[in-house]
C-alpha cells in the first residue's frame, strides 16, 4: 500500500512538476500511471522511492513514512528505474547477488527466487557475462529480477514494458497478477494504453503534474461515453487540462 | 578533400581543444586553456634537464666530431616515444572513440575519417613532442650557435617528425584490430595497454636516469654512445631509418645540401602517408566493424552462478566488494586509482636500482634508523610519503563524482547514507593501504629497518590513509562532479583529487616539520603523530556522519 498525501515538486522556481498529487496505491490492486511525456510520472516515482525530496506533502509505504524511516520503507518495496544502464561492469550473477545481499535476502530463498525469476524471463544463458554486453530488453529483465528478489510486498515499475520482448513482457504482466492476488501491491507506469487497460485494476491519469483522473476501468466508463477506448478518453483527458 | 576539411574541424570541437579564435571572449574556454598552461609550467624544469644534459654532451661530443650523435639518439628516442603513445592515441580516437558509430553510417570514405583522425592525433603528438624535442632542437641550436637556417629546418623537423612513428602506430592498430580478436574485449586491451604503458614510463625513466649521470661525465657518455650498449637507440635508428636525414638537414647548416636532405626527408614521410591511407582504404572499415559486437568468453554452468549468488555476505562486504569490482573492471579508473598503489614504489625505488652509488647512501640509512632521532626522522618521511601516495590513488575523492548519473542508486538501496559512504571509503582505505605495503616491502628490500619501526610506520600511516581518504569523500561529496561522458572525466578531471592531494600535502609536510623542529625522539614523534591524526580522523568521521549524509541526501542524481 502507498499513500502519498498533497505532495508537490518543481524543479524550477514556479514550475511544479508534481502539482498537490494525493494518491493511494491500495494492497491487492494492480495501478497504472499513465500521462504525457513530462507530465511528472518519473518525478512522483522518484518521489516515493526516496531519490527526490519532495518540497511539500508526505509519502508513505505500508505505513512508513519514507523520509522519516527511509530504511524501513525501502526494504518494503522493489524498484525498477526508467533507465537500466547501471552496474554495467558487473556481471548479471555478480549484480544479483549485491542486491541480494543489501536487501538481506537469506542464502536458501535467493537461490530459488533469482532460478525462478530468470527461467521466466529467460535470462539464464546470461547471467555470466557482463551487464554492458546485454541488450537494453536484458538490462531491463536483470534490474527487475534484482529489484523483486527480496520478494517486496510493493512493486514500483517505471515504464517496465518498454524493451521486453512479448514473452518477456507476458511474463512480467503475469507475474504482476500473481503478486496482487497474494494481497500486494504493483504501481508502474506506463505508456502502452492496451496493457493499462488490460492488465490494470485502477488507472492513475496525470497531466501537467496534477492527477486527472483516478478509478476503475467501470469508473471511467461511467465517466465518459460508454464503450469509448481508453485511448480516446486519454486523448480528451489531456487535451483539456 | 573537402570532407577532410569538415570533419577535423568537427572532431576538434569534440575534443574541446582550446584552439578557437574566442578563446580569451569566453571564460569557460578561457578556463580550460589554463590547465594546459598549468602543464606546460610543470613539465618546464624537465625541459630545461634535457636542455641542460644537451649542452653537456654537445661540449663533449663535438671536439671529436659526433655531435651528431645527440640529434641521431634524440630523435630516435622522441620517435620511439611518439610511436608508444600513438598506439593509445590511435586505440582510443580510431577505435574507440563515440563518434564512430554516427560516423559510420554517413557516406564518407575510410580514408577520409582516418586522414582527419590522423590529424587530430597528430596535434596531440606536437603536445608531447614541445616538451622532449624542443628541448633538445633550441639546446642543440644554441650550442652550436646555428644559424637562421637551423631553426628553419628545425621547426620543418619538428612538424615532420611525429609522422612517421604515428603511422607505425596506426599500421600497427589498424593490423591488430583487423585480423585478431583483441579489440573486442575492449576494456581488457586497455587495462593491458595501460599497464604496458606505465612500464615503459619506468624504462624511460630507468633510461633518462642512467643516461642523465652519464652525461655529467662526457668520457661515459662517449662510451656509452659508441659502445654496443646503445644497440637499443641504433635499433630505433634502423627502424625509424629517415631520421638520418633530418639529423643530416640539420647538420648541413647553410649549405645547399641541408636542402636536399630536408627534401628526401619530407618526401619520405608523404610517401608512408600515401602509404598509409591505401592500407587504411583496405583495413579500416573491417577492424571498426567487429568492435561493437560483444564476445562472451567461455560459460559457467547456469547452476554454478546460481550457487555463487546465493552465498550470503554482509551487506557493507558486498558493497565494498561492488566498489572494487567497478574500480578494477573500468579501465580508466583502474589505471588511474589502482595501478597507481602498485606504482609509487616502482618508481620510488628506479633512481635506487639505476644509480648504484645510491645503495650506499641506503645502507647509511639503515644504520641511521637504528638510533632514536634518526628513527623518527624515517618514521616522518615514510608517513608523509605514504600520506601522499594514498592520496594520490584518488579512490575516496572520486567515489561520489564516479557515480555520475547513477547517483540515484544509493538513493533506492536501504542501507543508510552513512553506511554507503562508509563502504565506499572502506575500498579507498583497503587500496591505500595496499600501496604503503607496497612501499614498505621495497623499502624492506633495499635497506634495513628494524622490526619496531616497520609496525610504527604501518600504523602511523593507517591514521594518515584514513585521514586522507575521509577527506577526499568529503570533498567530492561537497563538489561532486555528477555530470560526464566519459568515465575519464570523473576521475582525471577531478578537481577534487587535485584539491586532496594538496590537503595531503601540506598536512604531511606540517606534520613532518613539526617532527623535526620540536627533534622529537622515536616513541614520541610516533605517538603524537598517530593520536594526532587518530583525533582528526574521528573527527572527520563524525563529520562525514553528521554533514557527509546530509550533502549525499542533497545531491539530486
Ligand atoms: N532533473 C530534472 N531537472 C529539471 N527538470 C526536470 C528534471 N526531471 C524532470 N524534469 C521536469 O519535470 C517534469 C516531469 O518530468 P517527468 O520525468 O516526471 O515526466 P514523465 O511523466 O516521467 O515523462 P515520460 O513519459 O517522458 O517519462 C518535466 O517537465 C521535466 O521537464
Ligand atoms: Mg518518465
Amino acid at each position: 500500500m502507498i499513500e502519498l498525501v498533497n505532495v508537490s515538486k518543481s524543479y524550477k522556481v514556479g514550475v511544479k512538476a508534481v502539482d498537490n498529487l494525493s494518491l493511494a496505491i491500495p494492497s491487492g490492486e494492480i495501478v497504472g500511471f499513465l500521462g504525457p511525456n513530462g507530465a511528472g510520472k518519473t518525478t512522483t516515482i522518484k518521489m516515493i522511492t526516496g531519490i527526490l525530496n519532495p518540497d511539500s506533502g508526505s509519502i508513505t509505504i505500508n505505513g512508513t513514512d519514507i523520509r522519516q524511516e527511509p530504511l524501513r520503507a525501502k526494504q518494503q518495496f522493489g524498484y525498477v528505474p526508467d533507465s537500466p544502464d547501471m552496474f554495467l561492469r558487473l556481471k548479471g550473477v555478480e549484480y544479483l547477488s549485491f542486491m541480494a545481499d543489501i536487501y538481506g535476502v537469506p542464502g536458501y530463498i535467493r537461490k530459488e527466487r533469482s532460478r525462478e525469476l530468470c527461467r521466466r524471463f529467460e535470462m539464464e544463458g546470461a547471467l555470466g557475462d557482463a551487464i554492458q554486453s546485454y541488450s537494453h530488453g536484458m538490462r531491463q529483465k536483470i534490474v527487475l529480477i534484482g529489484a523483486l528478489l527480496h520478494d517486496p510486498k510493493v512493486w514500483i515499475l517505471d515504464e517496465p514494458m518498454t524493451g521486453l520482448d512479448p514473452r518477456s513482457a507476458f511474463a512480467l504482466k503475469e507475474m504482476m497478477r500473481e503478486h496482487v492476488q497474494s494481497g500486494k501491491a504493483v504501481f508502474f507506469s506506463t505508456h502502452v494504453l492496451e496493457v493499462a487497460e488490460k492488465l490494470c485494476d485502477k488507472v492513475a491519469i496525470i497531466n501537467k503534474g496534477r492527477l486527472q483522473f483516478y478509478g476503475t476501468m467501470q469508473d471511467i466508463r461511467a465517466h465518459f461515453a460508454e464503450n469509448e477506448s481508453l485511448e480516446n478518453i486519454f486523448l480528451e483527458m489531456t487535451e483539456h487540462a | 578533400m573537402r570532407n577532410y576539411w569538415v570533419l577535423t574541424k568537427v572532431l576538434l570541437k569534440n575534443l574541446n581543444f582550446p584552439l578557437s579564435k574566442d578563446i580569451l571572449k569566453d571564460k569557460k574556454q578561457l578556463r580550460k586553456a589554463i590547465l594546459p598552461l598549468v602543464l606546460i609550467l610543470a613539465f618546464m624544469p624537465m625541459m630545461f634537464g634535457i636542455g641542460a644534459i644537451v649542452r653537456i654532451a654537445y661540449q663533449g661530443l663535438h671536439p671529436i666530431g659526433q655531435e651528431g650523435l645527440i640529434l641521431g639518439s634524440g630523435f630516435s628516442v622522441v620517435s620511439t616515444a611518439v610511436f608508444f603513445f600513438s598506439i593509445f592515441y590511435v586505440m582510443g580516437v580510431f577505435y574507440y572513440s563515440k563518434d564512430i558509430e554516427n560516423l559510420l553510417p554517413l557516406p564518407l570514405k575510410p580514408s577520409e575519417i582516418l586522414a582527419a583522425k590522423f590529424t587530430v592525433t597528430l596535434l596531440y603528438e606536437y603536445a608531447t613532442e614541445a616538451v622532449f624535442l624542443l628541448p633538445i632542437l633550441i639546446s642543440f641550436g644554441i650550442s652550436s650557435s646555428a644559424g637562421m637556417l637551423y631553426y628553419l629546418a628545425g621547426g620543418a623537423v619538428f612538424l615532420l617528425l611525429p609522422v612517421t612513428p604515428l603511422i607505425y602506430g596506426s599500421i600497427l592498430n589498424m593490423i591488430v584490430m583487423r585480423f585478431t580478436n583483441i579489440g573486442r574485449n575492449r576494456d581488457r586491451f586497455r587495462i593491458v595497454g595501460g599497464i604496458g604503458a606505465m612500464f615503459l614510463a619506468l624504462g624511460t625513466n630507468f633510461y633518462i636516469q642512467r643516461f642523465s649521470n652519464a652525461a655529467m661525465t662526457p668520457d661515459k657518455l662517449q662510451a656509452m654512445l659508441l659502445s654496443g650498449d646503445n644497440s637499443m637507440v641504433s635499433l630505433m635508428s634502423g627502424i625509424f631509418f629517415s631520421n638520418r636525414f633530418a639529423v643530416q638537414a640539420l647538420l648541413a647548416g647553410s649549405t645547399a645540401s641541408g636542402l636536399v636532405y630536408l627534401l628526401i626527408y619530407a618526401v619520405i614521410t608523404v610517401l608512408l602517408v600515401l602509404l598509409f591511407m591505401l592500407m587504411g582504404e583496405a583495413l579500416y572499415f573491417k577492424g571498426v566493424i567487429g568492435i561493437s559486437q560483444a564476445s562472451s568468453g567461455k560459460k559457467k554452468p547456469v547452476q554454478r552462478l546460481y550457487e555463487a549468488a546465493a552465498v550470503r555476505k554482509p551487506a557493507l562486504f558486498s558493497y565494498v566488494l561492488k566498489e572494487l569490482r567497478l574500480l578494477f573492471r573500468t579501465p580508466v579508473y583502474f589505471l588511474n586509482c589502482i595501478v597507481m598503489n602498485f606504482l609509487w614504489p616502482a618508481f620510488l625505488l628506479v633512481p635506487f636500482l639505476a644509480q648504484p652509488e645510491l645503495q650506499d647512501t641506503l645502507t647509511g640509512l639503515g644504520k641511521m634508523a637504528q638510533s632514536e632521532s634518526g628513527g623518527a626522522l624515517v618514521l616522518a618521511v615514510a608517513f608523509a610519503v605514504s600520506l601522499f601516495v594514498s592520496s594520490t590513488n584518488g579512490i575516496t575523492a572520486s567515489a561520489i563524482s564516479r557515480e555520475g548519473s547513477n547517483l540515484y542508486v544509493c538513493k533506492y538501496l536501504p542501507m543508510s547514507y552513512g553506511r554507503q559512504l562508509m563502504a565506499k571509503t572502506i575500498s579507498g582505505i583497503l587500496m591505500s593501504l595496499v600501496g604503503t605495503l607496497m612501499l614498505l616491502i621495497s623499502a624492506v628490500w633495499i635497506t634495513d629497518l628494524p622490526p619496531a619501526l616497520l609496525v610504527m610506520i604501518l600504523l602511523a600511516s593507517l591514521t594518515g590513509i584514513i585521514f586522507s581518504s575521509l577527506t577526499g569523500i568529503l570533498l567530492d561529496l561537497r563538489f561532486p562532479k555528477l555530470i560526464w561522458d566519459s568515465e575519464q572525466k570523473a576521475v582525471k578531471q577531478n578537481l577534487n583529487v587535485v584539491l586532496n592531494m594538496l590537503v595531503s600535502i601540506g598536512s604531511a609536510a606540517a606534520s613532518v616539520s613539526g617532527i623535526l623542529y620540536f627533534r622529537l625522539p622515536l616513541s614520541a614523534a610516533f605517538a603524537v603523530v598517530t593520536g594526532a591524526y587518530l583525533l582528526m580522523d574521528l573527527f572527520l568521521y563524525y563529520l562525514l556522519m553528521k554533514k557527509g549524509t546530509r550533502l549525499l541526501s542533497r545531491l539530486q542524481g
